[in-house]
């Protein structure tokens, strides 16, 4: 090994000299290179030599997430985790797709440890590029839902939330409400609220009803509710529900904890648009509501696999699934755990026991059905 | 001994044709020689070419015996020991006279700066900067920098134009005073013959890039054949116009 | 070119060398993103141009031709009034002209929101006075090209401004002899001669407008550069989303020789008018009803452009001040601040390193590279991440194949190659200007040096860098700026201990959480604002 390695820098530095000899310009080329791939090396040594090779020094332990939550409580957690096993949690944060990206092209030498993700596609999207690794875990077995994990466990749901409709309380009453299908009946002409079909959300509602009811009724589904805008698609989630304030429609489609957060908002504006509205959780009376989860996976290139799925069954455990739950109006994948008071006065309800990794398969598909029903 | 020898100089730049094409010429050490032209005619690019501010296409360039440039060689500009006073004099604005005549110094400075200073009858504003003083200030304190250097070669480019007629004649003087003293080589470009007649000891006439014309002063009408002209130099100076057109006839 | 060829051991030199090995090096990007062309369009190219490019380009023409008109009225009718009265206050005013900049534009767009929205700020105002309004309408192409006009426009002023303040008083005194009011005065004189600086800001607007991502995908308008994105996430196409900026970046191109075009063979050189006489007293005294009318047109910028979105964001600010302001909040204002820094230095060096190699490099035809190295402002950010990222890749497979060393953990993550990225991006904002600077300076003033016996780098630390300090210190600060406010490249590339201001208020905003993002945001207004009182401040004194 070490021979070979010997000869073939030998090779290299005769090569050199051979073509310094013959030729000045290389010779000036080389130098000059040389110079600057040691001056940026010696930089970067020096300058950044502690957060490079934070391994190295072994004083500390640390795994390094990515991660697409910029939650507080999230800090809060990581924190935690820290005191309790010593372990110190680096972030990165970007968007999913950007993470999924970065690891992609850093490969073997990636620094990440694990990914997370506010949706489950992403995840089926990583998994299928081989950005990530089964990991084993009884804990995690037992504890998550089947359907709320990737089957071979390359990734694990942490928390859930729906996507519901919401409606004007006082001219709307919850029995005019049924399923997602519905809403693409006369009644609701010039009334829905929905944002744009660059969300993910959306996405992964579409590609729930493609799994469900097949492309074709997808694709008519999609054109009924373009039909029945109210506005052209615009905002984010907290958005359309203010719009129902304004009497600009009667239903929104978003995440149930926007709402939660409306509700506990500190601008007036933003209390008195969640009071205004009713939740109603479609579907009821078959498949279900289409829920997506924030999910977690280990990533191919973790070299701390163990720590890594340490702090995964950490996250699900009880008291951390609450602390989840409670900040950030989600509901927890731990039974154990007990949800806000708010989300509990919503009621139970029975979500759509749809294999998450689907969303994932049909994400694209959604994308292309909403282009061509002109859905921005 | 010659100053200046040009030999097979062309030059072109991104447009096909050449701005100095196989000029040819030598000048005789210490005298002043004007290179008269129109403007376009090569004379500023010849300029360029001798000071090493550009590179030319073919040919060489000898000053004082020494080779400045040929196809394989060229000497940097700073290596050249040639002074060159730029039309717009190109004083450095941020500092003083002083200063600008200084800049190229190592030592002795403050005696060189003084008797420069002297010479151009600028003792009184050393500490001026080049917007307070005038347009014929700030051309002697040019020259004076470049002469700080001590040359063996003095370019001048259109010293004379930015000169109203009056002053003109007398500056002229002034210039021819200062180089006689020093007693430098020296050659400046012009586009009006009256300059050059009146301070040169060598004329070269150039057009379209060629030198067509090379000749001492006294030489000048020698060969034009026309007697009316011969006979009446006066009227020839107020000619001038009619000089050039009719030496490019030739 | 044979000729030059011909010559070439006599010419070359170690600036040659050094142009093309710092030109290759800075544009890196560029190389890589035009390999990754040849790896032909993605599968869904067709989906693409069947169903969604028309729409793309439609919007992205409509919302530049609309911001072009509103900044170029905003930006000259300001310049004017600014340069050619005298007023109280004249000197806050031109300052609080040049604040729009200083809040990234999809800060405004959310604030805006926020204002007209249904029990907006501004809205609740407007009720209180008795009109019968619920909300603005601002979420659509008309409110983006409202809200990015507004918080553009100060890339046209700026440069109009400095021009119109130039002009001498005998071209006014000349016109008026020649019996033209002062209307026409104005249109077919001032206005024309200030051309290259209204298309030079222009473009600049033109560049943040294509650039422009968070406020169009919020209010939902899909313009090119959400489009990239869609394609690249959405759709899954890396290449598909590449060939769409290089679609992007070709419109450019034909913007750009439009431009050049249309400016012709025509000379707006002032500089041959005697620019020594003082214009101090080139100002006028307004009173009375034009004084009311002018100041009115002044404070509309002034109002839509930094108020408006400044007041609703210290009301956000003030509602999450308890839970937001701390001392993570900062360090965090430090670490931007230092980055931008570092970053500034960096990019001013490098922009004034490749004007002067290709100045003193005798091949010119060598410096079309540098000209490559200068195409970052056209890319998208998100792209040049991509760029950038793939070349670390192949410089680490390299690293570990030919000499079995990993380098992965010193590329990723590292602090360097984010700046680089920055170097890459902003380089062709210091590049112009300074460039414009040398060129005013014109060459004889360092050939006079070198004939003086000095060489190009003693000749440019004594003739060059005292002349041309002031442009220097501008155009540091307008990168500055720039890295600062900057949000897609930072995304992807910043290392994992490293957060900025611009990208904490995103976060937050992303999160649906605006008013949490207001107290990052306003203290990067404030940070930004500093950097701009500054430059304002250089820029008067330049004048003096």
């Amino acid at each position: 090994m070490v021979f070979k390695y010997l000869k073939k820098t030998l090779f290299r530095f005769i090569l050199n000299k051979y073509i310094c000899l013959k030729n000045l310009f290389i010779l000036n080329m080389i130098r000059i290179y040389t110079l600057l791939f040691a001056l940026l090396f010696a930089i970067s040594c020096t300058n950044d030599s502690e957060m490079k090779y934070p391994d190295e020094k072994k004083e500390k332990e640390s795994l390094t997430l990515y991660t697409h939550r910029h939650y507080d409580s999230d800090k809060l957690i990581f924190k935690k985790f820290e005191q309790k096993t010593g372990i110190k949690i680096n972030v990165v944060k970007a968007s999913a797709d950007e993470l999924i990206q970065k690891m992609e092209t850093e490969g073997n030498q990636s620094p990440a440890d694990l990914l997370l993700t506010v949706d489950a596609g992403r995840l089926v999207r990583a998994k299928n590029k081989n950005l990530l690794q089964s990991s084993n875990s009884d804990i995690l077995n037992t504890t998550i839902p089947t359907h709320l994990k990737d089957s071979s466990n390359y990734w694990f749901g942490l928390t859930k939330r729906a996507r519901v409709i919401v409606y004007n309380k006082t001219t709307v009453g919850s029995s005019d409400l049924s399923d997602y299908e519905d809403l693409v009946n006369n009644r609701w002409k010039d009334k829905i609220l929905i944002r744009s079909s660059n969300n993910i959300y959306n996405q992964s509602l579409m590609a729930s009803i493609i799994a469900n009811k097949g492309e074709d009724s997808a694709r008519k589904w999609a054109e009924g509710i373009v039909n029945n805008f109210a506005r052209l698609p615009k905002g984010n989630d907290r958005d359309q529900v203010k719009a129902i304030l304004a009497n600009e429609g009667e239903l929104a489609i978003i995440n149930t904890y926007y709402l939660g957060k409306l509700i506990n908002s500190k601008d007036s504006n933003e209390v008195a648009a969640g009071n205004a509205v009713g939740i109603f959780f479609p579907n009821q009376e078959n498949r279900g509501t289409h829920i997506n989860v924030s999910g977690i996976g280990v990533a191919k290139s973790s070299k701390n696999k163990d720590n890594a799925i340490k702090f995964i069954e950490f996250l699900i455990s009880k008291d951390i699934q609450e602390i989840f739950a409670k900040a950030n109006y989600e509901y927890p994948v731990n039974k154990d755990a007990k949800s806000s008071e708010l989300l509990k006065s919503w009621g139970e309800f029975k979500e759509d026991k749809l294999s998450l990794t689907k969303l994932g398969e049909l994400n694209k598909k959604a994308v292309i059905l909403f282009d061509e029903v002109k859905w921005p | 001994m010659k100053i200046l020898e040009i030999e097979n100089l062309s030059k072109s730049f991104e447009s096909k044709f050449e701005v100095v094409s196989d000029c040819t010429l030598n000048i005789q050490t210490g005298n002043i020689c004007a290179i008269v032209g129109e403007s376009g005619s090569g004379k500023t690019t010849l300029f360029r070419l001798i000071a090493g501010l550009e590179r030319p296409d073919k040919g060489t360039i000898r000053i004082n015996g020494t080779l400045m440039s040929s196809d394989k060689f060229i000497r940097d500009v700073k290596d050249r020991n040639v002074g060159l006073v730029f039309q717009d004099f190109s004083l450095f604005p941020h500092l003083t006279v002083k200063e600008n005549i200084e800049f190229g110094l190592k030592n002795n400075k403050d005696e060189k700066v003084k008797k420069l200073l002297e010479t151009i009858k600028m003792e009184n504003f050393p500490n001026r900067y080049p917007n307070e003083i005038s347009g014929g200030q700030q051309q002697r304190v040019s020259l004076a920098r470049s002469l700080a250097m001590d040359p063996e070669l003095l370019l001048l480019d259109e010293p004379f134009s930015s000169l109203d007629t009056q002053l003109k004649s007398k500056i002229r003087l002034e210039l021819r005073d200062i180089i006689n003293k020093i007693g430098i080589s020296s050659v400046f470009i012009t586009h009006d013959i009256i300059d050059a007649l009146e301070i040169a000891d060598e004329i070269i006439f150039m057009d379209n890039g060629k030198i067509i014309r090379q000749c001492l002063i006294e030489d000048v009408f020698k060969e034009i054949k026309d007697a009316k002209i011969q006979n009446n130099m006066v009227e020839l100076k107020r000619n001038a116009e009619l000089i050039l057109s009719a030496l490019k006839k030739n | 070119m044979f000729l030059k060829i011909k010559h070439f051991k006599r010419d070359f030199n170690k600036w040659t060398l050094l142009i093309v090995a710092l030109s290759l090096f800075l544009a890196i990007p560029v190389f890589s993103i035009l390999i990754s062309l040849f790896r032909g369009t993605g599968e869904m190219w067709e989906h693409i141009t069947s169903y969604i490019l028309f729409d793309y380009m439609k919007n992205s023409a409509f919302l530049i031709f609309g911001t072009g008109l509103l900044t170029f009225t905003i930006g000259t009718s300001s310049a004017w009034i600014v340069s050619k009265y005298t007023f109280r206050y004249k000197k806050i005013i031109e300052w609080l002209l040049f604040m729009p900049l200083a809040i990234p534009s999809y800060i405004v767009a959310y604030s805006y929101v926020g204002l007209m929205g249904n029990g907006g700020t501004f809205v609740e105002v407007l009720r209180d006075f008795g009109l019968s309004i619920n909300r603005i309408e601002m979420m659509n192409i008309y409110g983006l090209i409202w809200v990015l006009s507004f918080s553009l426009y100060p890339y046209v002023y700026a440069g109009t401004r400095t021009i119109f303040q130039s002009y001498p008083s005998q071209l006014k005194h000349t016109a008026s002899l020649l019996g033209v009011s002062e209307k026409k005065y104005f249109f077919s004189v001032a206005l024309p001669l200030a051309s290259p600086a209204i298309i030079g800001g222009l473009f600049l607007v033109f560049m943040e407008v294509l650039n422009d991502y968070g406020a169009a995908k919020y209010y939902g308008v899909s313009t090119f550069t959400t489009g990239i994105f869609r394609t690249w996430t959405a759709l899954e196409d890396l290449q598909s989303s590449i060939y769409l900026s290089a679609i992007l970046v070709i419109l450019v191109f034909i913007l750009v020789l439009i431009v050049k075009w249309l400016r012709g063979r025509r000379s707006y050189n002032l500089t041959q008018t005697n620019t020594n006489q003082k214009n101090a007293n080139n100002t006028v005294k307004i009173s009375g009803l034009k004084k009311i009318l002018y100041l009115g047109i002044l404070l509309i910028p002034i109002l839509y452009g930094f108020i408006l979105p400044l007041i609703q964001l210290v009301i956000w600010g003030l509602q999450t001040f308890d839970s937001m302001f701390n001392y993570d909040l900062i360090v965090l204002g430090l670490e931007s601040l230092i980055l931008g820094l570092s970053t500034a230095l960096f990019v001013v060096f490098l922009a004034c390193l490749l004007i002067y190699l290709s100045k003193w490099n005798y091949f010119k035809q060598f410096n079309v590279f540098s000209k490559i190295a200068t195409l970052g402002y056209v890319i998208p950010g998100a792209i040049i991440g991509v760029g950038i990222v793939r070349t670390s890749k192949s410089l680490t497979d390299l690293f570990s194949f030919q000499f079995n060393f990993e380098i992965g953990h010193l590329v990723y993550n590292s602090i360097l190659v984010l700046i680089y990225a920055y170097v890459f991006r902003f380089i062709a904002v210091a590049y112009n200007s300074i460039e414009g600077n040398t060129l005013k300076l014109g060459k004889n003033l360092s050939e006079s040096s070198y004939l003086l016996g000095f060489g190009e780098i003693k000749t440019f630390f004594k003739i060059d860098f005292p002349l041309l300090k002031n442009a220097l210190i501008s155009s540091f600060i307008l990168v500055l700026i720039d890295v600062m406010k900057e949000l897609p490249l930072t995304l992807i590339l910043k290392p994992y201990n490293l957060s900025t201001l611009a990208l904490r208020a995103y976060e937050y905003a992303e999160d649906e959480r605006v008013a949490e993002a207001a107290l990052p945001a306003l203290f990067l207004i404030f940070l930004i604002g500093t950097m701009i009182t500054l430059l304002n401040f250089k820029l008067r004194e330049n004048k003096q």
